[in-house]
């Protein structure tokens, strides 16, 4: 049985991400700040894919490190950096507090694990698979999505390149996730300010993302399937980030079943 | 079962595809310009599980009737373009004999399919997902892949851009693959002269792509698992893509294969 990590693992893609990994025949482990532990899905997994769940917010930088360290060093073969945070304000009303919590959070969290978790692969020797939460806005600007919000995930895209470069001669790749809209606690503010409609109207298929699809794409880069893709930014966006310009009265219908836009 | 147009599928990395698809149990129908007797595992196959094709890709009117009197037996699902040729010239030495040969196959030809598949879906109404082939020269510079190569490798990342943004609303996806150099016999040639561990050197997988690695790839693409990514170009590339700037020695091999790292496959694709 495979071991992953999944920080952020509570809620969002990283509770849909944990949930589809042990699913799929890997033991899971969780760090994020909040204990949902008890939460009815987490106990519906086979008990024996059900590893740590370790509360620990990466903001306190001591406490996280000593989390991850205490996963890592079990064995791992697989992690996925999920926990992030987003902050509404302007770039004109910013303060350095959400700068620092966002990139502390976001960026840092991110840095940290990675940091643990490569530790430990290079000294067992066996490689791994590193898979980083990226987004839309790390190569585009979205409104509504704070600046620090941006810069967070931007950093994240350079910085799973520099891993995928420095980790590759240990047989450890590292690629990115890049999500548009899904359907998460993250986007909620959006989704009700604007409304769901003009949010897909933007993008070519029409429809946003459950978690389940993030998965999905996640634990393909997780897998040995992936073993010549590493340094890559995946993305689950609809086609939202090759669109240089949308049409003006927005991307039309699908007109066959949406569900079914895939074969095989 | 699916059924699923593959041209170029007579060697390299369509050949890895149509075997891969076979395997699991769609059908596949190979468009190639050798004979299906350059197949050596076409004899383990029934014709109701691969068909075969002689034809030549540049020739639209060949690829419309191929593809409408394969959709008749079982209607169409998808497709990968993989026909490709390569030409190593640069600009001041390519002959126009060779730059447009170059862009009549790996353009044009995937033109031809693309849209052969494309006009066969959307008449039947049914949703799909196609698969072309660019390459590390369709996104940036390679030495040594010459002119022809570059444009038409680029070219195909506009051709698909264009299509899934104005046939979403069919249900059509479609993504590109952006290999860097893969050990099959088009690249022989690239690897006997340069040396297979210089090339190796210059991304951090510290080795050369079997054509197996990228079909996965193309396969996870053509699948309902990617369901949301349209106009995507996947690069699978060992990490190529991602350095501008390699170690002075470049990368060395790896001691951990990456096949062997990582979490196991997800499982058949669904």
């Amino acid at each position: 049985m495979k071991r992953v990590l999944v920080t952020g693992g509570a809620s969002g893609i990283g509770a849909g991400t944990a949930e589809y990994l042990a699913h799929h025949g890997n033991q899971v482990s969780i760090i994020d700040r909040v204990d949902s532990s008890a939460a009815p899905w987490w106990h519906a997994l086979p008990s024996e894919s059900r590893a740590d769940w370790i509360v620990a917010d990466a903001q306190n930088r001591v406490a996280y490190v000593e989390a991850l360290k205490s996963v890592a060093s079990g064995g791992i073969d697989g992690l996925v950096t999920s926990a992030g945070i987003s902050i509404k304000e302007s770039f004109l009303d910013s303060t350095d507090d959400a700068w620092d919590q966002t990139i502390g959070v976001n960026l840092m969290g991110t840095v940290l694990a990675a940091r643990e978790v490569a530790r430990a692969m290079v000294a067992a020797g066996v490689g791994g698979s590193i898979v980083t939460l990226a987004s839309t806005v790390g190569s585009s600007a979205v409104a509504t999505l704070g600046s620090h919000y941006h810069a967070s995930k931007g950093a994240i895209v350079a910085f799973t390149k520099s891993l995928a470069s420095e980790l590759g001669p240990y047989g450890i790749r590292a690629n990115a996730v890049a999500p548009g809209l899904v359907k998460t606690p993250l986007t909620q503010f959006m989704r009700e300010t604007l409304g769901e409609d003009v949010l897909t109207e933007r993008v070519p298929l029409r429809s946003m993302a459950q978690p389940i699809d993030v998965a999905r794409a996640i634990g393909f880069l997780l897998s040995a399937d992936a073993s010549m893709v590493t340094g890559q930014v995946v993305p689950i966006d609809a086609g939202q980030l090759m669109v240089m310009g949308q049409p003006l009265d927005g991307f039309a219908e699908v007109s066959v079943d949406a569900e079914s836009i895939a074969i095989l | 079962m699916r059924h699923v147009v593959v041209s170029g599928g007579a060697s390299g990395i369509g050949e890895a595809v149509a075997t891969r698809l076979v395997r699991s149990g769609h059908r596949v129908t190979i468009l190639d310009r050798r004979g299906q007797e350059s197949l050596g595992w076409w004899r383990d196959f029934s014709p109701r599980q691969v068909g075969f094709l002689s034809l030549d890709v540049t020739n639209q009117e060949e690829v419309d009737r191929a593809v409408d009197a394969l959709s008749e037996e079982v209607p169409l699902d998808g497709a990968l373009t993989s026909a490709g040729i390569v030409t190593r010239g640069a600009l001041l030495e390519q002959s126009s004999g060779d730059l447009s040969q170059t862009l009549a196959v790996n353009l044009s030809g995937t033109v031809n399919v693309v849209r052969a598949v494309v006009r066969n879906l959307v008449a039947t109404r049914r949703s799909g997902s196609l698969v072309t082939v660019s390459s590390m020269a369709g996104m940036g510079y390679v030495a040594g892949l010459g002119v022809g190569y570059h444009v038409s490798k680029a070219a195909v990342v506009g051709l698909t851009r264009s299509v899934a943004g104005d046939y979403a609303r069919h249900g059509i996806r479609i993504n590109a693959i952006a290999p860097g150099v893969v050990k099959t016999p088009m690249a022989l040639s690239q690897i006997e002269q340069q040396g297979e561990q210089r090339l190796a050197a210059r991304a951090p997988a510290g080795r050369l792509a079997e054509p197996e690695e990228i079909a996965k790839v193309a396969e996870w693409l053509l699948s309902p698992e990617s369901r949301l990514t349209t106009g995507y170009v996947f690069p699978v590339d060992g990490g190529q893509s991602a350095v501008t700037g390699a170690p002075a020695k470049g990368y060395p091999s790896t001691e951990v294969d990456t096949r062997n790292a990582g979490l196991d496959s997800m499982g058949e694709l669904s």
